[in-house]
């Protein structure tokens, strides 16, 4: 890949969501992952970007045929469970229970003049601590020494998701 | 790195911080292609290393 392919292509990612919530594929979405961590932290390296979405179609597909179909008639391929924007691998991911709700509290911002939300850090935390691999164990402490964490927020996300820190 | 380094890097605009996070691939893909390119220069060597230390305990034992 050249230096130039090898950028992230964040906006298009972005702007390409946006376009499915205005032709209702999509409700709504967030930026999560290791891309949303890094907005509150120093940044890592992260080789896709993902994007959680609340389905406007409840069935079991959530709609993503569908948005595939969308993005590959805008020029974006498939390799296995990516879609690839000018090389740029990103996961389309439906929401459920603590990620839909961390979709509907996510922040709003603008990234490159691109209308978009991100996690919030307590949901991001709170997500790393249900899933529990290596790396998201780094990203708890990472979040936890670098972003300004509302306590209470946090300590209610893991109350109701029945979801405990790990041990320092 | 140092943390009070590590904390300076949070809080650099996100755009900065997507353009340094491009330079980390980048640079992530240049040291395996670089380690990929070594591998493939010292692997005939110690095919041939192997080989022939092979060859020299067969022949031992074979005596």
């Amino acid at each position: 890949m050249s230096d130039e392919a090898s950028a992230i292509p964040l906006a298009d990612v972005l702007r390409a969501a946006n376009e499915l919530v205005s032709v209702g594929l999509i409700k709504d979405f967030a930026l999560g992952g290791a891309l949303a961590a890094i907005y509150y932290t120093e940044p890592v390296t992260t080789y896709d970007a993902d994007i959680i979405f609340v389905a406007s179609d409840k069935t079991l597909s959530a709609g993503i045929p569908a948005i595939y179909s969308y993005l590959q008639s805008k020029g974006w391929r498939v390799e296995r469970e990516h879609l690839l924007i000018k090389d740029f691998p990103v996961q389309f991911l439906a929401a459920s229970g603590l990620t839909e709700e961390a979709v509907c509290e996510a922040r709003q911002i603008q990234y490159q003049g691109v209308p978009a939300k991100v996690f919030q850090p307590e949901y991001i935390i709170a997500i790393a601590a249900s899933v529990g691999r290596h790396k998201d164990l780094a990203r708890i402490e990472q979040l936890m020494s670098q972003a300004k964490i509302d306590k209470p927020l946090l300590d209610d996300i893991l109350r109701r998701y029945n979801l405990n820190l790990p041990k320092q | 790195m140092k943390p009070e380094f590590r904390r300076d890097l949070a809080q650099l605009p996100f755009e900065e911080k997507i353009r340094k996070v491009a330079e980390l691939i980048r640079l992530s893909r240049k040291v395996k292609a670089d380690r990929l390119g070594e591998d493939s220069q010292n692997y005939p060597q110690s095919e041939i290393r192997d080989h022939a230390t092979l060859r020299q305990t067969t022949n031992g034992e074979t005596k």
